[in-house]
């Protein structure tokens, strides 16, 4: 059912521009007849563009993508008086402005455009993470409705700079106002303590790259029944610790995490918090979030959906410059 | 190049050419081309060899190698009172008009012409394009209006014109003319450096929000384009020649816009647009 649809998969980050994390292939046997012809005009297929990510500032930007994605009617059938409609469908995975429903394409054709929420399996249970590499720097942002702990460990992973520096949130949570005075107790120059602080925070979560040797804070993590809190100490000092509860994560998780943060060529990932519902979520695991919605099998059945990194499964296999 | 039409004759020679191109000939041979004769006399069909059957290998040939226009003589010498037709394709019949001169001027003065497979024709030159539907059967040009293929001739040209204020046109302008028509006559997909601009309804260079814009006017027509370029602007006509199949117009404008030297040659096509050739 609906297979062939050009589908893609977009995330808003806190600028509000749209984030493509993944979309249909464009396929070059698109109309019988002739050898694709665009394999001989020497700008096309270039790998560095095939994988580039692409970050759309405005709908104009969508539907110019979009309509890069779908073939171009036959200039013939535009003649006919043919309506022309073609369906589209935008599945945004985090919470954005809504999108226009119908769009004029070229040749007087217009673009249907459907758009639906996360896939259930993701809705509430991860977090989309936008390494430094991601077009426009680093960013983070929840996935549906997730329980506060996620959200706090989403802080707390962005506090100890696995996102990458500056990274920012979509959401508010108020890991800042909790942070700050702490800190400001801790004085001795604010950058150095925030630095401290970032590296205290990757100690308690286990990051090596981050916690680069003892600094003038400690961190740790202690878990619990129902979640996890992350502790910081001074040294030789009564003074207040800091605390902040969050949801539990699994080490190897984190690990991936840090990995993820270099990777040009798959930017976007799913934090993945597992855990029967009702129970309370653990971060389990880090997955690519093209490779993560390829894999899906529904969303490849109810949209006809053709992942762009698959190609072993895809149906159409000539995949095109889709990004500028 | 039309020649007379006649009604088709009980009785003729005819002197059919293979499907393949015929090859400039040595030592006062204009062209050698593979060709049979047939004789059709009291409602037999004949095959005829000049110079009789000869050696075993001539007997099993099924289109000898025939000089030209000597043929031509063998077979008025020996039928002189039948007439005669040539039966060939027309990229052939360009062929020899281009390389055989003597032997095309004979094919047109002193025989019936008779086009082997239908196609349609495209001749481009210096001033401009003519598009035709030759049928097959006596050789005959039905000329058709193709405004598309004006317009892509002068885009590879480099003539699409000066503007309403007279300014005359960039090559970046007939360069997105250019990509624009082999994304939607060819490719059927816009180029990653095309952007569509859908609140102007309108195609631009990326990056280049000064630059040209292409268009679309649905008052005029389905097809209609407009090139805006700062306050000026010119209308294009990019309406394919009627009755024409798809494929073909697809193939006659990715041969204008996308061969090397865009000018003195012809293209045929037969109506599938699969069989595509020229007449170098």
């Amino acid at each position: 059912m609906n297979s062939g649809r050009p589908t893609v998969v977009v995330a808003t980050d806190p600028d509000g521009a749209l984030h493509v994390l993944a979309s249909s292939v464009r396929s070059g046997a698109a109309r019988a007849g002739l050898a694709d012809l665009d394999a001989r005009r020497p700008s096309s297929g270039a790998l560095g563009d095939l994988f580039a990510p692409t970050r759309l500032r405005s709908e104009e930007d969508l539907v110019d993508f979009l309509v890069h994605l779908a073939p171009l009617r036959a200039p013939h059938a535009a003649l006919c008086g043919d309506e022309g409609e073609l369906d589209v469908v935008v599945r945004h995975v985090t919470r954005g402005a809504a999108l226009p429903s119908v769009v004029p394409a070229p040749l007087g054709r217009r673009l249907v455009v459907h758009t639906s929420g996360p896939p259930a399996e993701l809705d509430g249970r991860a977090l989309l993470f936008a390494s430094e590499r991601a077009p426009g720097g680093p960013w983070w942002a929840p996935i549906g409705d997730v329980p506060f702990d996620v959200l706090a460990l989403g802080a707390l992973l962005e506090a100890a700079g696995l996102f990458g520096r500056g990274a920012r949130a979509s959401v508010a949570t108020p890991f800042e106002e909790h942070a700050g005075p702490w800190l400001a107790d801790v004085g001795a120059g604010l950058d150095d303590a925030a630095r401290a602080f970032a590296a205290a925070l990757g100690e308690a979560l286990l990051v090596e790259p981050v916690a680069t040797g003892p600094g003038p804070l400690r961190g740790r993590a202690v878990e619990g029944d129902d979640g996890a809190r992350v502790v910081v100490t001074r040294p030789g000092h009564d003074g207040p610790a800091f605390e902040w509860p969050c949801a539990r994560w699994f080490a190897p998780a984190i690990v991936d995490i840090g990995v993820a943060s270099s990777d040009a060529l798959a930017p976007y990932r799913f934090l993945l918090f597992d855990g029967p519902r009702g129970h309370p979520p653990v971060l389990t695991r880090a997955v690519g979030a093209r490779r993560w919605i390829a894999s899906r099998d529904d969303l490849r059945a109810v949209e006809g959906f053709a992942p762009s990194t698959a190609p072993s499964t895809a149906p159409n296999t000539a995949p095109e410059e889709l990004a500028r | 190049m039309s020649a007379a039409a006649a009604p088709p004759a009980e009785e003729f020679v005819e002197i059919v050419l293979a499907r393949e191109h015929a090859q400039v000939g040595s030592a006062g041979v204009e062209a050698v081309a593979r060709a049979r004769v047939v004789v059709q006399r009291a409602g037999r069909r004949e095959r005829w060899r000049s110079g009789g059957v000869g050696t075993l290998e001539r007997a099993l040939e099924a289109w000898p190698r025939e000089p030209f226009p000597d043929l031509l003589d063998t077979v008025e010498r020996t039928f002189a009172d039948l007439p005669s037709r040539v039966a060939l394709t027309a990229d052939q019949l360009a062929w020899f008009a281009r390389h055989a001169p003597a032997t095309f001027r004979r094919f047109v003065d002193d025989h019936v012409l008779v086009q082997r497979d239908a196609c349609y024709a495209l001749v481009r030159g210096s001033a401009g394009v003519r598009f035709a539907w030759r049928p097959a059967g006596p050789v005959r040009v039905d000329a058709r209006a193709a405004p598309l293929f004006e317009l892509a001739h002068a885009v590879a040209l480099g003539r699409l014109g000066t503007l309403d204020g007279g300014a005359a046109l960039d090559a970046e302008a007939h360069a997105l003319v250019r990509d624009a028509l082999l994304a939607l006559w060819v490719h059927g997909r816009l180029p990653a450096d095309v952007e569509w601009l859908a609140s102007a309804r309108a195609l631009g260079r990326r990056g280049a929000r000064d630059g040209a814009r292409l268009v679309e006017d649905p008052e005029r027509g389905p097809l209609a384009l407009r090139l805006e370029s700062g306050e000026r602007s010119l209308d294009l006509d990019q309406t394919p020649p009627a009755d024409t199949p798809a494929a073909v117009v697809r193939v006659a404008v990715a041969w204008l816009l996308e061969s090397d030297a865009p000018t003195g040659d012809e293209l045929f096509v037969d109506p599938s647009g699969q069989h595509a050739r020229t007449s170098a």
